[in-house]
């Protein structure tokens, strides 16, 4: 019978989880969002005057 | 803070000796090695410490556990909850023993000591007073084989415990967190990049660079932890506990209750349980209790198996519930004990 007081703590567990992987994800997301922004606004290497 | 270095003739000597006899700075070195030269420590050193060899004998308990689970179901969950239990035993022999890291260059978990003490003044006493909070491991390599054998033995539970293939549900859960946690404590640690290294965004965003943004996984100042990690400062030192404080601070507040001081809050507590006991509860009441623990009808089960002539059929040990043929080859184990003792 106590046995069934352990899921409740489990889905705790499970969403503390659930909560680290959203979070690493969007920092992945984040990170490559900023990579991307960098490069887009980082000045053209080479080319040549006119 | 300076680094450590011998000052009396007898500290030069002991650095010297030390040196030459583990390899630790190459051979033959003839001025007193500094504690970051002397940090890589001898294999054997790290990995048969008293808080790994924990580790290792939990890895025979949970392969014991698998072993005996076809005709032994009682024994394999005392062996399987022997495993998960001495998870706390290792933290606690490497800060009863002082095996806490370090290497050469003093030794240090949590923070409580640093790189710039002498080898072996991290002691007993000190780690007495000082000790961090929760069951921490001693070296980098015993944190993840720490992790990872709890993982193991849960998803094994998982795996026995839920019909269908559904363990594997948790157990990729719990092996995803293991991954991410470690990702970002590696590159904490290592100062690897957000995402470690190999991460295309590690080569792309420079440290201090436009694309250190606040959600980035660098270490970044925060007045909780200490960060950004120091310079020679072990990775599983820094990225052990450090990460958890910085890691959660957007988190919302019911998972920092969970993650506050170490798991030793009510939340974190009913967490642990629920991580630990509840794959040991349902594989007690799916494989367990249905024919062990059930004391009458796994009586009346044996009885009948111990009848001559029946057929060996393939066994599962979830199906010990029903006294028929396919169950004896399960319980063969127990025939001659149950025919001697009913």
């Amino acid at each position: 019978v106590w046995g069934w007081l352990l899921i409740p703590c489990r889905v705790l567990a499970a969403a503390v989880e659930a909560w680290v992987l959203v979070a690493y994800a969007r920092r992945l997301v984040d990170a490559d969002l900023a990579a991307a922004a960098a490069a887009a606004a980082s000045p053209p290497s080479g080319g040549g005057g006119g | 803070m300076q680094p450590w270095r011998p000052r009396t003739r007898s500290q030069v000597r002991s650095k010297r000796h030390m040196g030459r006899r583990w390899g630790w700075c190459g051979r033959g070195a003839r001025r007193a090695p500094t504690p970051a030269a002397c940090r890589p420590r001898p294999a054997p050193q790290v990995l048969l410490n008293a808080p790994n060899t924990v580790g290792w004998l939990r890895a025979a308990l949970l392969a014991a556990a698998a072993g005996a689970a076809p005709a032994a179901p009682l024994a394999a969950w005392w062996l399987a909850a022997a495993s998960l239990a001495l998870d706390a035993a290792d933290g606690f022999l490497a800060r009863r023993l002082g095996q806490v890291g370090g290497g050469a260059g003093g030794g240090l978990r949590g923070g409580r000591c640093d790189d710039a003490r002498p080898p072996g003044t991290c002691t007993r006493k000190r780690l007495a007073t000082g000790a961090p909070l929760g069951p921490l491991q001693a070296t980098g390599f015993g944190a993840a084989l720490d992790v990872l054998l709890d993982n193991a033995a849960r998803a094994w539970l998982w795996c026995g415990a839920l019909p269908g293939g559904a363990g594997a549900a948790p157990a990729l859960l719990e092996g995803a967190v293991f991954a991410c946690t470690h990702a970002v404590g590696g590159a904490r640690g290592r100062g690897w990049g957000p995402l470690g290294q190999s991460g295309a965004a590690a080569r792309a965003a420079p440290a201090g660079g436009p694309q250190a943004t606040a959600h980035e996984l660098r270490p970044r100042a925060s007045p909780r932890s200490p960060s950004p990690t120091p310079a020679g400062r072990r990775p599983s030192q820094a990225s052990g506990a450090a990460w958890k404080s910085e890691f959660f601070e957007p988190a919302p507040r019911w998972a920092r209750a969970v993650m506050a001081r170490g798991f030793r809050s009510p939340a974190g507590a009913a967490a642990v349980a629920g991580l630990m006991g509840c794959p040991l509860w349902a594989w007690a009441v799916r494989c367990g209790a249905r024919a062990r623990w059930r004391a009458p009808r796994e009586r009346c089960m044996l009885r009948a198996c111990s009848k001559p002539g029946l057929p060996a059929l393939a066994h599962d040990h979830t199906r010990l519930a029903a006294p028929t043929a396919g169950t004896c080859r399960a319980v063969h184990g127990r025939r001659r004990r149950c025919g001697a003792g009913c």
